[in-house]
């Protein structure tokens, strides 16, 4: 007792904070290098030979691969994110707008929405291949109809993208939510004295003033798309070359493939990492824009 | 000094305690959970999820029976899982599991990384080779081809070939219309609606049965970008033409033949006939069109065929599917070349394993290598590489299919086997879809496949 007492908050907060820092860098950062390292260089563990360096070769041979296969998966993958983040914002833009009025049982109603967005990936994906099965499935009994939703079928693409946005639409529910739950109602009483309509106020206060929250969402989502890999490998599993080989698929087929060397998959999750941040660094360009003009014009946000 | 602010705990002493004994009792179940050790001598051995492994896991409970010695048979599904788990026990050198039976392809990665016990010697006094199908050994279990060193036993012998739907090439009415088509056609010399002999007559028929009947496909075979299947569909078709990938042993590649070029060809034009996701469908995928009665004709390996004759899993057509080995090719130079693309799967020993667990798995070997064991393993469904057995009335009785399987063994060839084989198959796989999917050149295409394959193996002799 008289060990604790003889520390200060600071030191006692370092020793909190160190073993967590240690595995950070343990877990996290050294990884982070020695991938990094390992991109340049040609090595295979399963037959054990040494690294051998070979400067940018890995990254020249993924952006001029044969039939464009990792363009392919690229393009894939930017439509599945433009198609999952554009559904997921609106359906949980419409959401939270309902939400958003008072009734009884809201706070159950909306604790019951939140739960995809709680299950695993994994778990969920399983769920939903058991709904998609085409001997069994619910989804094809509904339709009342012999649709096969996986392996080289068009519809596997779709598949991923239904569970995609049933798992994150309660997500951008709730960033929705809480853009609009911070528009102060002062704004929509002086539009009512001005005689403002529905959809004038709709257009002019909620939804630019939401929209800070909501983009923050897409940002979030778009960054979390582009590296989409556990739902569509429990959908549709480790297939190369197939409407859902995603960046991420396409990485885990070469680099736990038979006798590939790793460094050709460590330069491709480099490639995808680059690209994830070019797109949040648009995106947050975007977002700062928008409240720079928001500033500008001396309209806050934060009440009259 | 008092002791820092978030170090006090808040709350009624009752429900600290309460947490207190609640995180206790976790720890001492979690403690419990991982000292629990299995007293049963186990095999664990690690195969892929299809009817085979249930056979074998049947075959395991008599040798539990037997010797006391559990066999635990874990099953990984063909999308990806099987593949993923061999290889990270390869790459982490893990011991999870004392038996792999790994597919054809990956026995010089196994035997090269070090991640198979060599058996040569143990085979040499345990295992009465003359019994098997010379075949057999030397594709399932050795490597390089040629050296007479084995790091596998056989275990599930498979072999791709044909079903079709008997009720429909039995029919007077086709029978006549398909007569008119070939006549029609210009066909000489004209043939019986039958199980074709040749490419050409295949071709020919899928085209009929095509435009016979709307909505329905004259033919499915696996076409798929994913591992090996647009590769094995096209094997067969490749070797009939006098086409082929190399000289194993030497190592040459020999892919870029024009008897290559042709075959893509007529491999590309086959598929015309085949269903609307025809140009891009994995085994299951054509197992499934074939029972949902949308094909006359199906390719697939072997060891899906009890699929077609179980009246659950194929209520329509089980008793109306006919099946045959694959056709020929009359080449240019006048040589009838006929070839079936081989599948299945060798026994191998981790290597990471203790000499305990080795031994012990040595005697499963053994044990299930036997003719009576064989016998067996081919009544629950197994494929055997037992000349004794394959040639027996009890094998051939068994199954529909079982006839076409001693024939089928004369025809097996392989795709490479060198620890490179999944750069090959890559190449081989992107080309190939590239000309049957995209309508890519295929000379272009092959001359590719032969610069890139010829690429990888100098890296290997490199590397060497």
């Amino acid at each position: 007792m008289s060990a604790v007492r003889a520390l200060s908050d600071r030191s006692v907060r370092n020793l909190c904070v160190m073993p967590a820092l240690g595995l950070l860098i343990l877990f996290n950062v050294f990884p982070l290098l020695a991938s990094f390292a390992l991109s340049f260089t040609d090595f295979n563990p399963i037959i054990d030979t040494k690294p051998v360096f070979t400067g940018l070769a890995n990254y020249a041979g993924l952006l001029d691969s044969p039939r464009q296969e990792v363009w392919r998966a690229f393009s894939r993958t930017g439509a599945m994110v433009a198609v999952t983040v554009g559904l997921e914002t609106i359906l949980g833009f419409c959401v939270a707008l309902l939400l958003r009025r008072a009734f009884k049982g809201r706070g159950l109603f909306t604790a019951i929405l939140l739960i995809p967005m709680m299950l695993s990936p994994a778990v969920m994906g399983s769920f939903w291949r058991y709904l998609f099965n085409v001997d069994y499935g619910l989804v094809d009994w509904l339709l009342d109809a012999r649709l096969a939703w996986d392996g080289s079928r068009p519809l596997s693409f779709w598949a991923v993208v239904i569970a995609e946005v049933w798992m994150w639409t309660p997500f951008m529910m709730l960033l929705s939510l809480a853009g609009l739950n911070a528009i102060p109602k002062t704004l929509y009483e002086a539009a009512e004295v001005d005689r403002a309509g529905n959809w004038f106020r709709f257009r002019h206060i909620t939804l630019p003033l939401a929209a800070p929250m909501v983009i923050l969402g897409v940002v979030f989502r778009a960054m979390d798309g582009f590296r989409l890999f556990d739902t569509a490998m429990v959908l549709n599993g480790n297939l190369e070359g197939q409407p859902t080989t995603f960046v991420s698929v396409l990485l885990h087929a070469r680099g736990f493939g038979g006798s590939r060397s790793l460094g050709e998959p460590a330069a491709l999750a480099y490639l995808l990492l680059i690209a994830s941040l070019a797109l949040a660094s648009l995106v947050l360009r975007y977002l700062d824009h928008v409240r720079a003009r928001r500033g500008a014009s001396g309209f806050t946000g934060r009440g009259a | 000094m008092d002791r820092p602010e978030f170090l006090l705990i808040r709350g009624s002493s009752r429900s600290n305690a309460a947490a207190c004994l609640a995180m206790a009792l976790f720890a001492l179940l979690a403690l419990i959970g991982c000292g629990r050790r299995d007293s049963v001598p186990t095999i664990r051995i690690l195969w892929a999820e299809w009817h085979p492994s249930d056979a074998l896991a049947e075959l395991g409970r008599e040798y539990q029976a037997k010797t006391g010695v559990r066999v635990q048979v874990i099953q990984k599904s063909w999308d990806g899982a099987f593949g993923d788990a061999v290889f990270a026990e390869f790459r982490n050198r893990d011991d999870h599991y004392d038996i792999i039976i790994g597919d054809s392809q990956w026995l010089g990665l196994g035997a090269v990384g070090g991640h198979y016990v060599e058996l040569t010697d143990w085979i040499k006094e345990n295992i009465v080779t003359d019994r098997l199908e010379p075949a057999a050994m030397k594709w399932y279990c050795e490597y390089p081809k040629g050296s007479a060193r084995y790091y596998a036993v056989p275990c599930e012998a498979d072999v791709m070939a044909w079903i079709y739907r008997k009720d429909l090439f039995q029919d007077p009415a086709h029978k006549s219309a398909f007569a008119a088509f070939l006549a029609k056609e210009k066909v000489t010399p004209a043939f019986p609606l039958a199980p074709p002999a040749t490419w050409e007559q295949l071709r020919l028929i899928a085209r009929y049965f095509k435009q016979a009947i709307p909505g329905m496909a004259g033919l499915v075979m696996p076409t798929s970008r994913n591992y090996d299947m647009a590769t094995m569909g096209f094997e067969p078709v490749l070797w009939s033409f006098g086409g082929d990938f190399g000289d194993y042993a030497t190592e040459k590649v020999t892919i870029g033949s024009p008897a290559t070029v042709e075959a893509l060809k007529f491999y590309t034009d086959l598929l015309s006939s085949s269903s609307a996701g025809g140009r891009n469908m994995g085994y299951g995928e054509v197992a499934a069109e074939y029972i949902s009665g949308r094909a006359a004709m199906a390719c697939n390996f072997m060891a899906f065929f009890p699929t077609f004759t179980n009246p659950g899993e194929n209520p329509d057509y089980y008793d109306k599917t006919g099946f045959f080995n694959s056709p020929g090719h009359q080449g240019a130079d006048g040589t009838f070349r006929r070839a079936a693309a081989l599948g299945g799967q060798g026994m191998s020993i981790n290597a990471h394993i203790s000499p305990e667990r080795q031994a012990r798995a040595k005697e499963f070997l053994k044990w299930f290598s036997q003719s009576a064991t064989q016998a067996d393993w081919a009544a629950k469904g197994g494929f055997t590489s037992d000349k004794t057995v394959l040639a027996g009335e009890t094998f051939r009785k068994a199954a529909p299919y079982n006839p076409l399987f001693e024939e089928a063994f004369q025809l097996m060839r392989d795709f490479w086997s060198v620890p490179e084989y999944d750069d090959l198959l890559k190449t081989c796989q992107r080309e190939f879809c590239a000309v049957s999917q995209d309508g890519a050149d295929a000379e272009t295409a092959v001359k590719q496949v032969q610069a890139e394959q010829e690429a990888i193996l100098a890296k290997r002799r490199r590397d060497r």
